[in-house]
């Protein structure tokens, strides 16, 4: 679904994403974990073409990943929630459902509203909504375009523990379905026992990949003690 | 064209909801109509008004377009000349959407946006122009005028921004300072007179300025040049807008930084908070490092000092310190140049009350101290008044070396006046402290975040007063006791002002504790 090849991403000198390569299959989690300024945020802005890769190859299901056909191809869910002030909730949903060509997708969206405790606040704006709620709406903005591989950029940072619980849920619900995930985060007991693999970067490489047996090997211990074990300072 | 529907329906939405939010929400309404009774009251002084020459207006439609020009890369420098803002940069960017027509539209709604202001700004106008003798019809050559030189230097930023990412921006900027500031000197140079200079149609062969105040001045009279200006700036805005359409498949990683700024700054500047911070940075890759023991409010004294160690010369003067000393100077200069008959006190009095009134619409667009917006300034355990003190101690500091470099020179060549000077010193220094403290008062009376950002207009009308109010009494109450007592009415004014000024900002100092403890953040 994503074969990313040898991409290194600098600003002016400085190097990012160095020289990373890494594939995602269909229905599979893949959780991108590091220290901040790893590089995780820069590595998924690349993908998504928001960013100008310096060299390397990506590709989102067969296609070049800037290209408007990889585009239709996946959802982003950026760290912050950046809305249109003069739009309600439900107008987000109609537009997003429009720019991606989406038909008969208000029973989901409603659906989705409702799992989200959004329901009753669908004609609001989002000057009006919290954080939280704001990045629910995002979530749930790309959950409607439903396209073959997501990218969350930290997308549990401002939701409540109940939204956590769903938003895992619905990750569980998506992989299921043939989904595949590429998240970015620092909540790792979250992720932990859903991810099929694990990519850890520090300082723009990937120091360790593997699913959470192969990286544990014989040692008990949890998602946690193993990050700080492969990230720490030698 | 699908999507380009989608586009338009998108922000048919948003004007229809912003539309309908007023009548949510009615207190939006007072800034609405706070502006409407401006602009009449503006609109009918020009009415009012006699008539103009043209080289007033040559002089006007110049310093404008050379205002909007430096604004506008004022703006390129922060990085913050974007098309888009941030939710189309998380919706728009990542949708299938071609990057071209995500431009092209954002173009067209911006230059929409600019229309507006451009119609706006005639329609103030047009008394004045009437005055002039200009009929309706010709008006549109002005708006036209407009309308063309802002089409032309929006792209500029976009294009600037997209090459910053491959040459140093600092480069670029000064390249195109460089090039306009030559090309406006050689009709001053070749004519012996700035003033001149600006009037003669030399200048109107300067790109983009100078071809606009060429269409503009065409509403007085039509020649062949007109023509030939309104030629190039449509030929330039053709040839800007297809090399950006051409070379515009990837920009989106140019746009992101810009348009983040952008929307930082739009929003401090809709809550009044948008300070024009222009540091220079002398220092910023040093150690510093500031020997004495901060401890408690003094901490604030101790990161003002850091802050001004990092971006100027030195922690109490400045790049403008300088700036005082040149303008004084300059002044010495032009007086004894020009014959200038007005006596050398009332000169200053004149200068320092520009300066003044600078720095208070500064102050007005600009907000506060920065700390008031932060929680830790209200959280630190200090006594209020050391905390309001230790904020603008080193601000205070500064200004009074910064007045002293402005007023050193008029008390050497003209000592008898000393007292003069010493009282204009005082009354500079003073209506600063009011500056910095009208802001303090502000935050704490209108405490409600939404009801500050709805009502804006008048807090700042308000903060105005709470700024001229103190000078304005003393002035009268000197004016008055100096009427009875037949003494130096200047002398009487002027320590009148420093003492109410003096008395409302110990007043505040007392009654910190009360102001700092209702500020909400």
């Amino acid at each position: 679904m994503l074969k990313v090849k040898n991409l290194t991403k600098k600003y002016k000198d400085f190097v990012a994403v160095n020289n990373i390569s890494f594939t995602i299959n269909k229905g599979e989690i893949v959780g991108l974990l590091g220290p901040n300024g790893a590089g995780k945020s820069t590595t998924i802005k690349s993908i998504i073409g928001l960013l100008r890769i310096d060299s390397g190859q990506i590709l989102i299901n067969q296609k070049d990943h800037t290209s408007i056909d990889a585009k239709r191809e996946f959802a982003y869910i950026p760290e912050f929630p950046n809305l249109y002030d003069q739009l309600s909730i439900w107008e987000h949903i109609e537009f997003i459902a429009k720019a991606y060509g989406k038909k008969d997708y208000e029973d989901i969206a409603l659906d989705y509203l409702k799992r989200f405790d959004l329901i009753d606040k669908k004609d609001e704006l989002t000057t009006e909504l919290s954080k939280g709620m704001k990045q629910k709406l995002s979530i749930i903005c790309n959950l409607v375009i439903d396209p073959k591989i997501y990218f969350f950029d930290e997308p549990m940072i401002g939701l409540d523990p109940k939204a956590i619980k769903t938003l895992k849920n619905l990750l569980i619900e998506l992989k299921d379905k043939g989904k595949s995930i590429f998240i970015s985060t620092h909540l790792l007991d979250s992720i932990e026992h859903i991810c099929d693999q694990i990519l850890v970067m520090k300082n723009g490489s990937i120091i360790t990949r593997g699913s959470l047996e192969e990286l544990k090997g014989t040692q008990k211990i949890s998602l946690e003690e193993l990050f700080l074990q492969v990230t720490k300072d030698e | 064209m699908n999507k380009l529907r989608i586009l338009i329906d998108k922000d048919i939405h948003q004007v229809k909801n912003y539309l309908k939010s007023f009548n949510n929400n009615r207190k939006k309404l007072i800034p609405v109509v706070f502006y409407i009774l401006w602009f009449y009251f503006m609109f009918k002084s020009q009415t009012d008004n006699n008539f103009y020459s043209v080289n007033y207006f040559k002089n006007f439609s110049f310093g404008i377009l050379t205002f909007l020009l430096i604004i506008s890369l004022i703006n390129i420098y922060f990085e913050r000349t974007s098309y888009f803002n941030m939710a189309d940069v998380n919706l728009l960017f990542t949708a299938p959407i071609d990057s071209k027509l995500v431009l092209i539209y954002a173009i067209f709604k911006t230059s929409w946006k600019q229309m507006l202001a451009a119609l706006f700004m005639f329609v103030f106008l047009s008394p004045s122009l009437i005055n002039a003798g200009i009929q309706f019809p010709r008006l549109l050559i002005g708006v036209l005028a407009y309308v063309l030189f802002i089409f032309a230097i929006e792209p500029i930023g976009f294009i600037v921004s997209q090459l910053s990412k491959k040459y140093d921006l600092k480069i670029l900027l000064s390249g195109l300072v460089i090039s306009l500031l030559v090309m406006v000197s050689i009709p001053m140079i070749l004519l012996k007179s700035p003033v001149e200079g600006i009037q003669s149609n030399y200048m109107n062969y300067v790109p983009i300025i100078g071809w606009s105040r060429g269409i503009f001045m065409g509403m007085f009279q039509i020649d062949s040049f007109f023509f030939l200006y309104i030629f190039a700036m449509v030929v330039f805005n053709v040839l800007i807008n297809l090399y950006i359409i051409k070379t515009s498949d990837n920009y989106y990683e140019d746009v992101i930084t810009a348009t983040e700024n952008k929307e930082k700054y739009s929003s401090k500047k809709k809550q009044g908070k948008a300070s024009l911070n222009i540091s220079f940075n002398f220092n910023k890759n040093k150690n510093i490092r500031i020997k004495g023991d901060y401890q408690g409010a003094k901490a604030f004294h101790w990161k003002n000092k850091l802050k001004a160690i990092r971006e100027d010369f030195h922690y109490l003067f400045g790049v403008q310190t300088l700036l005082f000393l040149i303008i004084s100077v300059a002044m010495v200069f032009v007086k004894g140049y020009k014959n200038i008959e007005i006596p050398y006190p009332i000169m200053y009095m004149w200068a320092t009350a520009i300066i003044l009134y600078i720095y208070t619409l500064f102050s007005l667009n600009a907000g506060g101290e920065d700390e008031l917006e932060m929680h830790f300034f209200y959280l630190i355990p200090e006594n209020n008044i050391k905390k309001i003190i230790a904020l603008n101690q080193l601000n205070f500091q500064r200004m009074a070396i910064n007045s002293v470099a402005f007023f050193i020179i008029p008390i050497i060549i003209d000592f008898r006046n000393f007292i003069s000077y010493l009282l204009l010193f005082l009354v500079f220094n003073s209506v600063y402290w009011m500056i910095k403290y009208a802001y303090v008062l502000v935050k704490s009376i209108f405490r409600n975040e939404t009801d500050f950002t709805f009502m804006l207009p008048l807090i700042k009308v308000f903060q105005l007063l709470l700024v001229i109010l103190p000078s304005v009494i003393g002035g009268f109450i000197g004016a008055a006791f100096s009427e009875v007592t037949k003494l130096n009415p200047e002398f009487i004014v002027l320590s009148s002002v420093f003492t109410i000024n003096l008395v409302a900002v110990l007043l505040i100092l007392v009654l910190a504790d009360t102001i700092i403890n209702r500020i909400e953040l």
